[in-house]
């Protein structure tokens, strides 16, 4: 699967980001380049079975406590 | 930006298509057992001042979407926090909505397929549909939105002989608390959820649109939603719903018409299909013309490949199980969408009135 992941990524860049490149400024660039970064990083990590905590938790967390209902 | 204009029609359709996206697939009120149709009724009643609101805030800045009139309202740095709030609730909702989708599809169809698969098929389509801009997709929802219709109504005919109508009675036997109850669950999912559409209107055509097109695709999606919702009841009874996953889909695959027409829930899965693939597109559209506004870029298109990415991995890590979703969508959804849905949008209301008659006082002490 990571594989998979590995070839996504590329694609993307081959075919989304290379042939718009040279009419983006350097913040966009920099903006895109942030956050595929961290879009692959987070795939890998998934497909590699680390845990990534769900941000569900925390906010039924909160809900139950507003709400008071421990459900 | 260059502004995309839609007309009238295209965005009713689209909104009526994003309220049917995911309700149609999970079901809703089954808080008030064989009265959630009434629930709906109710919900539908609760949702209309406040679509009203919604329309009003866009109808004082026409031709401004939500982030524009929160930087012109608020300032430039509070303006831009409430629009990270709103950008927030976008992408969850996105992802929420994916990740209904991946697993009806891994549910109902591809059982040993990783889940994955079917969301990056998913999410591909989407950030190529949002790419090709919100025009495209109001051409495509008015193609598709009367094909939909038909084929949700055509099973709901065929269904009548399944029918067993002592399935909704006793009529309100467990009195009004749980049918309110379900109609606040009904109001926050789907119906308010149309809050996102204030960050995508930018670009209607006519100022008193907003209006008409907000109440308009609210009475025509409730009404699919209640006759689905009755139906479902009506064939499979409200014990039997509180037991499945997918209401809608275990309804049409009883149909059965002299041992010729029958499996037709494969065509109704592709229906949930189209307007799920219209509720993302929304979504990741909101998400992006508000990241563009938020970051100070000219052009949106650049951000929906890592956001839709980005998107399709809070899908995939938001739950571990599909008990754990339902869970989600139908007790803590409704009390954490409530501040995006109803005190954000009163408050923005609020600040919107006053700043306009400010600007009024002080044209006219300019003019005289």
């Amino acid at each position: 699967m990571i594989i998979i992941v590995l070839f996504l990524y590329l694609f993307v860049i081959l075919f989304d980001f290379i042939p718009i490149y040279t009419q983006l400024s350097k913040k966009d660039i920099g903006i895109y380049i942030v956050l595929i970064i961290t879009a692959l990083t987070l795939s890998v990590a998934i497909e590699m079975g680390i845990e990534i905590p769900s941000p569900a938790k925390p906010l039924e967390g909160i809900i139950s406590f507003l709400i008071g209902e421990d459900k | 930006m260059e502004k995309e204009i839609v007309t009238n029609k295209q965005v009713i359709n689209i909104m009526t298509m994003f309220l049917i996206g995911s309700t149609l697939v999970l079901g809703v009120g089954s808080d008030a057992k064989q009265d959630s149709w009434i629930a709906i009724i109710i919900g539908i009643g609760y949702v209309i001042p406040t679509v009203l609101i919604y329309s009003r805030i866009l109808w004082l800045f026409p031709g401004k979407n939500l982030f524009q009139i929160l930087e012109r309202i608020m300032g430039k740095y509070v303006g831009k926090a409430v629009s990270l709030l709103f950008i927030w609730y976008a992408f969850h909702l996105g992802a929420l909505v994916t990740r209904n989708f991946s697993e009806f599809i891994n549910i109902v169809a591809l059982l040993e397929t990783p889940p994955l698969v079917p969301v990056l098929v998913l999410i591909m389509l989407c950030i190529w549909g949002v790419k090709e801009g919100i025009e495209v997709l109001g051409r495509w929802s008015q193609f598709v939105l009367p094909i939909l219709t038909t084929i949700l109504f055509i099973t709901v005919i065929l269904s009548f002989p399944l029918g067993d109508w002592t399935n909704i009675r006793p009529i309100m036997y467990n009195n009004l608390g749980p049918i309110l109850k379900a109609s606040y669950g009904v109001f926050s999912f789907p119906f308010a959820e149309t809050v996102i559409f204030m960050m995508i209107l930018g670009g209607l055509k006519g100022q008193k649109g907003y209006y008409k097109v907000y109440l308009k695709s609210i009475l025509l999606g409730g009404f699919i939603v209640l006759i689905i919702n009755l139906r479902n009841i009506v064939i499979l009874g409200y014990e039997f719903i509180d037991n499945i996953y997918f209401p809608s889909y275990a309804a049409v695959s009883l149909i059965n018409i002299g041992d010729f027409l029958q499996r037709i829930e494969i065509l109704v899965s592709v229906v949930f299909l189209f307007a799920g693939f219209i509720k993302i597109c929304i979504c990741l559209l909101a998400v992006c013309y508000g990241a563009a506004q938020v970051l100070n870029i000219t052009e949106y298109r650049i951000l929906v490949t890592p956001i839709g990415l980005m998107m399709m991995i809070l899908s995939l890590i938001i739950y571990d199980s599909m008990m754990e979703m339902q869970e989600w969508a139908f007790v803590y959804y409704k009390f954490y969408a409530f501040p995006f849905q109803v005190i954000l949008p009163l408050i923005i209301w609020m600040v919107c009135e006053i700043v306009v008659k400010q600007g009024n006082k002080k044209s006219i002490a300019k003019s005289t």
